[in-house]
């Protein structure tokens, strides 16, 4: 090899290359983005318009459903899903993995503009958001000072939250608590009836009153003067002087018929930080934007924001999602450099000799450093996947050196000189070392090339660094390795023996517990080429036995990793006033303060405001407990939450629901964790009472928590029937009359005014005592294009009823979830849903689809298996070239099923359910195992071709083979070991990842160095014999030969 | 005094052992073949994965006086290399332009 050449004959050329690489190596890892797992956000566009006042049926016909058709006719489109609410529409799109997001908004943008005319007049412009609502915050802040609540929500809403916004990566900032200012016109229904006047006249002149027009211009002279009329109101005397009738010729004034006077919003909600009123701040991030670094940018952002805060006021960073990130990420890098050294311990124990060692040791680093300088180049992120596959690999880094030193020393010992043992030795088993990388790195090519879809995303990294990793050891072993072996000037040479090619010289050369190992190995594999048959039975027994036990090891999408908050939702019963929610929350908030010393601070939220992705509900709410760190606590954030479920049950007329993310369902890492049955069809009672069937069925099933149907019936509501034809009489509309009902009991925002230094809303609608019962509506008085006014008494007919708060759509179909949180095994879990909701009568048009991380599990599954069959194939392909040879690659895939049965039984054993994390070890592990067989099998047919008889080639091959086998088994599950059960932040995640690769390594390595001689006995055994019998069959056999074959 | 060609057969790995039996001999003209293949006493010598190791072939024409030297000096060497390859053969040179 010319590289190796050049890097003996030019040590100083190769030293510098390597010092330049480390340099650029560190620069690149100051660099690296840094994130917990590789962005695996389904690229999302959500679509948010509102439609003030409308019912979720009306919204979800009249808006949703447009929005949702012209969202349908994009390209590369995966899933529409939609919620519609009293007044709210949110639809979200799902593109295809790898969709270019701004494009395809850009193209959304455009449909919608399209069909603006379709869309109701009183809705929103629809407006396209690049996240996902589910998504965990970056950072919750919250804003303290010795100041009212009104004056600190100023400040967060037009200091903090504007300046945050503006920060690329972040997607939105919500303000909840404290108080809003806004200007009240009560109007008093009495006097306005006095007066021959109508809400929607007053609504009418108030805004026509607040314009500032301009004019155009008048020259006069030499100056040029611009006209405008300067309408805008800026104070209560002003808005109390607007004449907005006229009673026997004198004005009236808005103040004869209405008190108006500043206020604040009436916002059915209060946050308090432990038990103090505070007003909180969640920053989101753009779908596909780095977390560290959107939550760093924030970080920057709020010190200087800091500096400019009034002094009395400070700003708290409650929750910052990258703290947990960086934690994880600085752990994982303590446990791979542990995990390097012990792998070093495990070489300096096999070969004794320390400046060997240090030089096989030289190959972690450096390819560590490689690798990161690849990293950069490709873009790629330091997180738990990439880090992981770094962590995973260490101790395969030095396979190849320990290859190459060993066949160097081997002629060292017979007397070659430095250079010329570094160079011949190095390329004797270069093409060997390129082969087996290849084998190693092959298996992730199927998962790039041809996998779209969430196994791909989630472990492209992880494939990357790998590779990376292995090749850059590949480098390292075929140049810096020769380059320093041959600086070793005192080897001791073997003169008694060309150890070269002497099996039983080689053997004898080893340490006494080698031999001792030697011995019993010999005995055992010469014992079970004997006893091929028995060997066989027993090994097929335990296979078929270890498959039989996979209903037992469980699967799940993600690992539970415990990142130290625990959220509780808080509901009472629909139509709740906010004082019943609060004094619910406040009476679970005592439980929990009781309950959980490890509480390191809690937002506790009663009501839930009408912003941004939800509805208003003052049955509603929520306590958010920040826990202390990991070091600092006892109870995982789960043990915590099972203390608390029974506690939180004996409050009466509440529901709880526990998770520990933010988002619905809870899950891994803000990934959806828990599993969603729909019911879809659109019929909306039978899809409810079926809902509630299975909502029940699902709480039945012990592992399955916190159950509940998404479509919540029950919201008392009136239904205000417009009668048409008597409206028609009066020149009137549905959408007038609706409109006028609105603007009485809810009201309406007229005008935006600048009152005492800032933009407040002023709000007209009935004062309080207009507005008490359904009665008042009869008494309301609508205006008539005609000239006069109609009492709606006459007009309209009201029932009393009890309507959806929400109406949930997948592609175009209605559709109710029932959402829950599954602890472990969720293959079992649905198993037995499904087996109770197979019994119940399914109504037709009807069906029942099973989702969420259920959904996520099949896909990933069937993925994983496509990716290891393709890898197999591919391995497979690779070892017959090498071997020129169909048969001896069919011989080593038999480690394979012994790589199962150690996957299997290490799940078992530690109690481990099988994840993605499992799936992805099992797919490496293919690729790693493979490697002790091409050991093995190319060996043996070296004996074989040096005219060994083949049960002395195949015992010795072991018996040589066994040492290097030994060591790469040893110094990978070495550097496992700490990954596989070393705690800390994010563990939960790389532990599957990590017992995998033990289990299956560890196994398989046991079975190969019997299962493989035996089968290569079998197979060249028989062919001997048939290669024998043409030779008796020609005539030219011996008489001893044809005895052996009839033998 | 007539001259005569030492060549020597052994296996690379000992190289520059016998370059220095060389020098040692005051022999500065050589000619050496580089990884030669064949089978001899020591096993096969075909650079193959399955028999590594090659040979080098190194000739030296000098006079017949050395020659004793030079043998003696490689018997040496095959003293403390007994299962290298390494044989030297003398041939008279017959005529030499």
């Amino acid at each position: 090899m010319k590289i190796t050449d050049l890097s003996v004959k030019r040590p100083v050329t190769a030293t510098v290359f390597y010092l330049a690489l480390i340099v650029l190596g560190v620069f690149s890892l100051g660099r690296l983005a840094i994130d917990l797992i590789p962005d695996i956000s389904f690229p999302v566009i959500v679509i948010y318009s509102t439609y003030p006042g409308v019912s979720p049926q009306e919204v979800e016909e009249n808006l949703t459903k447009v929005i949702e058709n012209t969202a349908a006719s994009a390209s590369r489109i995966e899933k529409i899903s939609s919620t519609s609410s009293e007044g709210t529409s949110i639809v979200v799109v799902e593109y295809q993995w790898g969709s270019d997001l701004a494009e395809a908004s850009n193209d959304l943008r455009e449909r919608l503009d399209l069909v603006r005319d379709f869309i109701p007049e009183d809705a929103s412009q629809p407006v396209l958001f690049k996240f996902d609502p589910s998504m965990t915050p970056v950072m919750v802040l919250s804003i303290e000072g010795r100041r009212d609540l009104e004056s600190l929500r100023f400040i967060a809403e037009n200091t903090i939250k504007m300046n945050l916004e503006q920060i690329d990566g972040v997607a939105s900032v919500s303000v909840e608590g404290g108080l809003e200012k806004q200007i009240h016109i009560d109007l008093d229904r009495t006097l306005l009836a006095s007066y021959g006047l109508s809400i929607d006249q007053i609504v009418n002149v108030v805004r026509a009153e607040n314009l500032n027009v301009t004019g155009g211009a008048v020259t006069e002279g030499a100056r040029k003067y611009s006209l405008r009329t300067i309408g805008r109101l800026d104070d209560l005397t002003e808005i109390r002087g607007i004449i907005v009738g006229n009673k026997n010729g004198k004005p009236v004034y808005l103040e004869n018929v209405a008190a108006v006077y500043s206020g604040y919003l009436e916002d059915e909600m209060d946050v308090k930080v432990d038990r103090n009123d505070a007003i909180i701040l969640s920053v989101q991030k753009q779908s596909g934007t780095n977390t560290v670094l959107i939550s760093n940018r924030v970080q920057d952002r709020i010190d200087s924001i800091k500096r400019s805060l009034p002094e009395d006021v400070r700003l708290v960073e409650l929750f910052v999602s990258a703290d947990f990130i960086n934690d994880a990420i600085s752990n994982v890098w303590q446990i791979a450099l542990l995990g390097g050294f012990l792998a070093v311990v495990v070489l300096l124990v096999f070969l004794r000799n320390l400046p060997t060692t240090l030089i096989v040791a030289v190959s972690i680093p450096l390819s560590l450093i490689i690798t990161i300088i690849a990293m950069y180049f490709f873009d790629l992120t330091l997180n738990m996947l990439s880090l992981g596959g770094l962590a995973l690999g260490i101790g395969m880094l030095v396979d190849n050196s320990i290859v190459i030193i060993e066949n160097i020393f081997r002629y060292r010992e017979s007397g070659a000189k430095a250079g010329e043992a570094a160079r011949h030795g190095s390329q004797e088993m270069a093409n060997a070392i390129i082969a087996s990388t290849l084998t190693t790195v092959a298996v992730f090519l199927p998962l790039v090339l041809f996998i779209r879809g969430l196994a791909r995303e989630l472990f492209r990294d992880l494939a990357f660094t790998v590779t990376f990793s292995l090749l850059a050891s590949l480098l390292v072993a075929l140049t810096v390795i020769p380059m320093l072996s041959s600086r070793i000037r005192k080897v001791a040479i073997k003169k008694k023996s060309n150890t070269l090619l002497d099996v039983e010289e080689e053997l004898k050369g080893r340490s006494a517990a080698l031999r001792f190992l030697d011995r019993i190995y010999g005995a055992t594999l010469s014992w079970a080429l004997r006893h091929k048959a028995l060997v066989l039975i027993a090994i097929v027994l335990l296979f078929g036995g270890s498959l039989a036990l996979i209903p037992r090891v469980g699967v799940e999408l993600f690992p539970e990793s415990d990142e130290g908050m625990i959220i509780m939702n808080i509901e009472t019963a629909v139509g709740s006033d906010i004082d019943t929610t609060r004094e619910a929350v406040a009476k679970i908030y005592e439980i929990v303060e009781k309950n959980v010393p490890e509480k390191k601070l809690s937002v506790v939220q009663a009501g839930v405001s009408g912003g941004f992705f939800s509805t208003a509900a003052a049955n509603s709410g929520s306590i958010q407990i920040v826990l202390k760190d990991l070091g600092d606590r006892d109870r995982t954030d789960r043990e915590i939450i099972e203390v608390l479920r029974p506690l939180v049950a004996h409050v009466p007329g509440v529901k709880v629901r526990f998770s520990t993310h933010f988002g619905p369902g809870g899950g891994g890492a803000g990934m959806s964790g828990g599993l969603t049955v729909s019911v879809r069809g659109n019929d909306l009672e039978e899809g409810k009472e079926l809902a509630v069937k299975i909502e029940e069925i699902m709480g039945n099933v012990d592992t399955v928590q916190d159950a509940r149907v998404s479509r919540e019936e029950g919201l008392p509501e009136y239904r205000i029937r417009v009668d048409r034809n008597r409206a028609a009489q009066y020149g009137l509309t549905a959408a007038q009359v609706g409109t006028t009902i609105k603007r009485a009991f809810a009201g309406e925002t007229v005008a935006t005014v600048l009152f005492e230094g800032e933009e407040v809303d002023v709000r007209v609608r009935f004062r309080p005592e207009d507005r008490v019962s359904i009665r008042d509506i009869d008494r309301i008085s609508v205006a008539s294009p005609l000239g006069f006014s109609i009492p709606l008494t006459n007009l309209v007919e009201v029932d009393k009823a009890y309507g959806p708060v929400s109406i949930g759509r997948e592609n175009q179909q209605r559709v109710i979830e029932i959402d829950a949180g599954v602890t472990g095994d969720v293959r079992t879990a649905v198993n037995r849903i499904k087996e109770q909701v197979d019994q119940l009568a399914i109504p037709p048009g009807f069906s029942i689809v099973y989702g969420g991380s259920w959904e996520d599990i099949q896909a990933v599954v069937k993925d994983l298996v496509l990716v290891l069959v393709l890898s197999m194939t591919l391995i497979y392909f690779i070892m017959a070239a090498q071997f020129e040879s169909f048969r001896d690659p069919f011989i080593i895939m038999f480690t394979l099923p012994m790589t199962f049965v150690g996957v299997i039984w290490i799940h078992l054993l530690t109690g481990t359910i099988f994840s993605a994390f499992s799936g992805i070890g099992l797919l490496m592990l293919v690729g790693i195992v493979v490697n002790n067989g091409i050991i093995l099998v190319d060996y043996t047919n070296l004996l074989r071709k040096r005219d060994y008889e083949l049960t002395r080639a195949v015992v010795a091959a072991g018996r040589i083979r066994l040492r290097p086998i030994l060591m790469t088994m040893l110094t990978t599950i070495l550097a496992l070991l700490p990954l596989a059960f070393l705690g800390g932040s994010g563990s939960e995640l790389r532990k599957p990842m990590a017992l995998t690769v033990t289990g299956g390594l560890l196994v398989s390595t046991v079975f190969t160095l019997i299962l493989i001689p035996v089968l290569y006995h079998l197979f060249e055994g028989r062919r001997e014999k048939r290669r024998l019998r043409r030779m008796a069959e020609r005539g030219d056999g011996q008489p001893e030969i044809l005895e052996a074959i009839r033998g | 005094m007539d001259k005569v060609a030492v060549y020597i057969y052994y296996d690379r790995a000992i190289d520059e052992e016998v370059l220095d039996v060389l020098t040692s001999c005051c022999v500065e003209n050589y000619t050496r073949w580089h990884d030669v293949s064949g089978v001899g006493t020591t096993g096969p010598h075909l650079g193959d994965r399955v028999w590594p190791a090659l040979n080098n072939v190194m000739m030296a024409v000098v006079p017949g006086d050395r020659k004793k030297e030079i043998l003696k000096r490689i018997r040496a060497l095959q003293d403390d290399f007994p299962f290298t390859g390494l044989r030297a053969v003398v041939l008279p040179v017959l005529d030499m332009i």
